[in-house]
């Protein structure tokens, strides 16, 4: 029997909609933030082989690794399946099937994250909380849509918050603060258009003080966006966009391997209705009756 | 209505501030819904980001926590089970982090000249040729990534002797590690740790 159900998200007008169309909504955030990890892997991709080979050429012996983790074979094991996966996870639509893509990619990117060869990689910490919220997201699939995209939205933003958080209080150093780190890493000589235009036309001082101005810009900017789970989602996911976009065309354009897969979740936080419309800021016993109506309907 | 919903209408309502206002009716219907909907992969989701947003607070207040995150950055934990759960927890960027690399063992007062007489020299693992016998560059994060990471095998097989002295700082808390890296085989190396000191 089809069921219907009430939708009104910026993902489709206010109507009346079959079972099926409610999973094709509900998938379209799911394949935008999986083409997103996608992307973020692929722009990393490029070093794999190399990295591969090098490994295969040299051992690295470190006792504080199981041999599992520092072999080579499972390095590409671990990156090969969560990219032939996600490939797969844009085109099928049984549920089982996504959250077992969902929790390999998550197994996989913990892998990565422990691996000898890719543990001090951020990409692969970023890719991990993508693919949690993934995961969440693969089991929540039959929730009404309106709720689901509220939920997406709040869980997307508090993650990026998440990442800004772990981030932000690393930094707060005397290092980060007097900006001297900041400097040695990226002013100095990182060949990069952004730092290349700053030491040709600033004089020593000038660029250690731009330095210092630079690394608290990022001290603070980083902080104030571990409160973005506080906004709108829809502000926040602006807000992290620029961020992201920032961190990566101001200081290097390798870190979209970091930052494309949270973009991805900054988008699905677009999707949210204006506020004053959502379905979250009705008043508050109206929207518990409404939204759990559908969740008794479908008990029923 | 049941008191509990009146609870949260009388909470959202005594919010001043319009915004504060919305994000407390948010946040409360979002949590009833996940409780009055058994929603359990919501649930677990939250508590996952809860207790590692706290984790993560903990750091600048509490010297174990500084410790453990310390360890961690220089593969020095007490174990690989207890260094790999903190591996997802996000540390971009943090904390100042400074390697040197030796051809031969070098003692503190070569540390400290390499730091004063080159201070900002390109990584010394991405070379061949040492200007000096000892050469120091900061990293961003994980120190141990001058041995570890996938470029720096190709310098290793040409020079596979090596030694890596690595210092992590967060304010008043340094850890130094020394770590020794020697052939095993023209395809294998070891690395042995020499010291860990934490102060």
């Amino acid at each position: 029997m089809t069921s219907v159900s009430f939708t009104g998200t910026a993902f489709g007008r206010a109507e009346v909609r079959s079972k099926n169309d409610q999973l094709s909504i509900a998938l379209m955030p799911y394949r935008v933030v999986t083409c997103f990890l996608l992307a973020s892997l692929l722009w990393k991709s490029r070093f794999i082989p190399g990295i591969f080979t090098g490994y295969l050429e040299l051992k690295l012996n470190d006792p504080f690794f199981p041999n599992l983790f520092s072999n080579p074979y499972s390095l590409a094991t671990l990156f090969l399946t969560p990219v032939t996966f996600g490939f797969i996870a844009l085109f099928i639509r049984n549920r089982l099937a996504l959250r077992f893509q969902a929790i390999t990619t998550l197994a996989c990117m913990f892998g990565l994250c422990i691996h000898q060869g890719s543990y001090n990689d951020v990409t692969f910490v970023t890719c991990f909380w993508v693919s949690a919220w993934c995961v969440w997201y693969s089991f929540r699939l039959d929730d009404p849509v309106e709720i689901l995209m509220a939920k997406a939205s709040f869980f997307g933003v508090l993650i990026i918050s998440l990442i800004f958080l772990g981030g932000a209080l690393g930094k707060w150093t005397p290092g980060y603060w007097s900006g001297q780190v900041i400097y040695d890493i990226y002013f100095v000589e990182r060949d990069f258009w952004f730092f290349n235009l700053l030491r040709a036309n600033l004089g020593t001082e000038a660029l250690r003080d731009f330095a210092t101005c630079y690394s608290r810009m990022v001290v603070l900017s980083e902080t104030a966006c571990s409160f973005l789970w506080l906004l709108n989602p829809k502000t926040a996911s602006i807000i992290a966009l620029a961020m992201f976009l920032g961190i990566t065309l101001f200081s290097n354009v390798l870190l979209f391997s970091v930052t494309l897969c949270l973009i991805g979740l900054a988008i699905v936080g677009l999707q949210q209705p204006a506020p004053g419309n959502r379905p979250l800021t009705l008043p508050v016993s109206s929207a518990i009756d409404e939204s759990s109506a559908p969740a008794q309907a479908s008990q029923k | 209505m049941k008191r509990r919903e009146k609870n949260l209408i009388f909470l959202a309502r005594t919010a001043k501030i319009p915004a504060l206002r919305r994000w407390q009716s948010t946040m409360f219907i979002l949590l009833n819904q996940i409780w009055k909907t058994k929603d359990i992969a919501s649930a677990m989701l939250l508590l996952f980001v809860g207790c590692v947003a706290l984790w993560i607070m903990a750091l600048p207040l509490n010297r174990t926590v500084q410790e453990s995150y310390l360890r961690r950055f220089h593969l020095a934990s007490a174990n690989f089970a207890v260094w790999a759960i903190q591996q997802p927890v996000p540390a971009m960027y943090n904390f100042e982090n400074r390697i040197w690399a030796s051809r031969t063992a070098a003692t503190a007062e070569e540390l400290d000249h390499a730091l004063c007489a080159i201070p900002n020299t390109r990584p010394s693992v991405a070379s061949n040729d040492l200007a000096t016998n000892v050469e120091t560059d900061p990293v961003n994060h994980f120190p141990t990534r001058a041995f570890t990471f996938g470029r720096t095998r190709s310098f290793l097989k040409q020079n596979p002797s090596w030694y890596y002295y690595l210092r992590s700082r967060y304010r008043d808390l340094e850890i130094r590690s020394a770590f020794k890296i020697s052939p095993v085989s023209e395809s294998e190396v070891l690395v042995n740790r020499l010291e860990v000191t934490i102060d």
